[in-house]
């Protein structure tokens, strides 16, 4: 899959999976990397950068399988952020794709 | 790279985060990497999924949107002071060996000039010196005749002994001084290195 394309949908894909249900890290790349193969290593980065601009909310659980995990939780204002980034994306991939049907 | 040697790397990369954040940060990175484990994977493997470290750290520093780079400054900063310095003692050396080496050609030079000029300049040096000190006698004669005459006239039965004690001692001041004259008027030619330093 190409990069570019990987990337720019990396957030989105990420605020939705855990919109469904709170998840912690490693339970988040299982899912993402079921929808897009990415690196593991730059989905934490991200995981941090969205929540320090307050779209996660975490919390801690303690695990009977090893240490207390930390529980990511979507907040309302990642709830907004994520209508955006569907609407625009479904407005870009509705725009590509009719383009190609087009141009056969 | 094992678990524990990624993690140590990863920290050092995150050091201008507060401790915190850092700690945070690497205990999200050793669950998961604790949690492949447990699911199959080897530490190397789970490692080897995150990809570059470098990279890593850098996406890391830029979600608090640091610039990455800046801890690549601080280094960059450190190793221009490291450098300065080393040039610093570079320089010094150079010049300290610059000198002894162009002392050492003086020396070897000046000591050709050694077996011709310099030899008559000291002879004519010499000379003079032995007149000078021969003037120079005079007066110390004349303290010494003085003295002896005192001594003759108050303490008439003992004054030989006095006398004696007076000449050696006029004596002793005299060939001190003629050392000291020597010694200043021919230094500089045993000792080249002062004299080369004069010159420049």
């Amino acid at each position: 899959m190409n990069t570019q394309f990987k990337k720019g949908v990396l957030e989105l894909i990420v605020l939705l999976s855990i919109s469904k249900k709170d998840k912690y890290g490693y339970e988040l790349i299982l899912e993402v990397c079921k929808v897009v193969d990415v690196n593991d290593g730059t989905i934490y980065p991200l995981l941090k950068r969205l929540t320090n601009e307050g779209y996660f909310e975490t919390y801690l659980v303690e695990s009977t399988e090893g240490p207390s995990r930390k529980y990511y939780k979507i907040t309302v204002l990642g709830k907004k952020r994520l209508e955006e980034l569907i609407s625009s994306w479904t407005t870009f991939a509705t725009a590509v794709s009719t383009f190609i049907k087009e141009s056969k | 790279m094992n678990k524990k040697k990624f993690l140590k790397l990863l920290e050092e990369k995150l050091n201008i985060l507060s401790e915190e954040e850092r700690k945070d940060i690497i205990n999200e990175y050793k669950d998961t990497i604790e949690e492949k484990v447990r699911h199959g994977s080897s530490e190397e493997e789970a490692v080897a999924d995150f990809g570059s470290l470098e990279e890593l750290s850098r996406e890391i520093l830029k979600a608090y949107k640091i610039n990455p780079d800046y801890s690549k400054k601080e280094e960059n900063d450190f190793k221009e002071i490291v450098n300065e310095g080393e040039n610093l003692i570079k320089k010094g050396a150079e010049k300290l060996s610059r000198w002894t080496k162009e002392t050492v050609e003086d020396f070897k030079n000046s000591n050709h000039n050694w077996t011709l000029e310099t030899v008559f300049e000291i002879i004519i040096k010499a000379i003079i010196m032995l007149i000078a000190l021969g003037i120079l006698r005079i007066p110390f004669y004349f303290i010494e005749y003085l003295g002896t005459g005192i001594f003759e006239m108050a303490f008439s039965p003992v004054d030989i002994v006095l006398r004696v004690i007076w000449r050696f001692i006029i004596s002793f001041i005299y060939f001190l001084t003629c050392i000291v004259i020597a010694m200043i008027v021919f230094r500089p030619y045993f000792s080249s290195n002062t004299k080369n330093v004069k010159k420049k």
